[in-house]
């Protein structure tokens, strides 16, 4: 259940800003375009991810754990980083109609459309939701390397963040714009980081008070760091 | 072609926006995944690695520059 919560609510994130890019296209574009460059992506994502799903299990456990806790320390705290920042005003959050509206802009002036498929469109429909799309692989990948049930969870999650911002893109018609993103983005954080902080003492051989308990206490602990961060760097930006 | 061309950039990013701090973060980690399985600390071990990088990231979240 927590593997599916985290990687369900990772992936919404990433979806959300992949979809505002080929709804950008779609408008300035080409629809026909957009969606082939966002399905090829998706198909390879799909691929990526049974590939590594298949390997992961055949990986030396301590060395795969102290591995996949880094890389998820690493990728945590660099979410941890920008939504605390956001958080404390530094820099600003992120508006996905006004994302929106600067894509629109920049594609439709790219030069003249082509016929039947917009080059321009298919690449870059292709790459920005390949690119959002890695690090929903990896979260899925990193959330699920707990075991064959959590790696099927997790998979389940993403599935249905996609599902949902599939959904509400072609009920909307439009960006969306109400899913508190750096909020999400600073949970996730803190859980992957907590994760990761689990991990890597699991792989070295270390001991935690309550064993795999201590996951939810670390992720908190993380949290907890951010929004001390965020209220004191906005107590230092107010001051000047 | 130019998605190949940018993949290795965009990997990288998902794991390095400050290079600095990581570095710092992963000396971190390998110091005390070398040292702390050498001392009877019992279940105390996992959370002295975890104040270690709590410490880290806290000091790395203001903006550098």
């Amino acid at each position: 259940m927590t593997a599916a919560l985290t990687s369900g609510a990772a992936s919404l994130v990433e979806f959300i800003e992949a979809l505002t890019v080929v709804l950008a296209l779609g408008a300035a574009r080409s629809w026909r375009s957009a969606l082939c460059g966002a399905a090829a992506a998706m198909m390879l994502l799909v691929l990526l991810l049974a590939l590594f799903g298949q390997a992961i299990p055949h990986l030396p456990t301590g060395a795969a754990l102290l591995g996949l806790g880094i890389l998820l320390l690493l990728f945590g705290t660099r979410w941890l980083r920008k939504s605390t920042r956001r958080a404390a005003g530094l820099i600003p959050l992120r508006d996905e109609a006004e994302s929106l509206r600067r894509h629109t802009e920049r594609f439709a002036g790219l030069g003249a459309r082509g016929g039947r498929w917009d080059a321009p469109a298919l690449a870059i429909a292709f790459q920005a939701t390949a690119f959002e799309g890695l690090e929903v692989v990896f979260i899925v990948l990193a959330v699920g390397a707990a075991g064959p049930s959590a790696l099927r969870a997790a998979t389940a999650g993403a599935g249905a963040a996609f599902a949902a911002v599939c959904a509400l893109g072609l009920l909307l018609h439009g960006p969306i714009t109400r899913v508190p993103e750096n909020s999400l983005k600073r949970l996730i954080g803190a859980m992957l980081a907590g994760l990761g902080t689990f991990w890597i003492g699991e792989g070295a051989g270390l001991s935690w008070p309550g064993e795999d308990l201590a996951i939810l206490p670390l992720g908190l602990g993380f949290l907890l760091l951010s929004v001390l961060g965020a209220s004191i760097l906005a107590r230092g930006a107010a001051r000047g | 072609m130019n998605f190949l061309r940018r993949l290795p950039r965009q990997l990288w990013h998902l794991f390095v926006d400050d290079g600095q701090s990581v570095a710092i973060l992963l000396c971190w980690v390998l110091v005390a995944c070398g040292l702390l399985p050498r001392f009877a600390l019992g279940v105390w071990s996992g959370p002295i690695l975890f104040a270690g990088i709590a410490a880290i990231t806290f000091g790395s979240l203001r903006p550098r520059g």
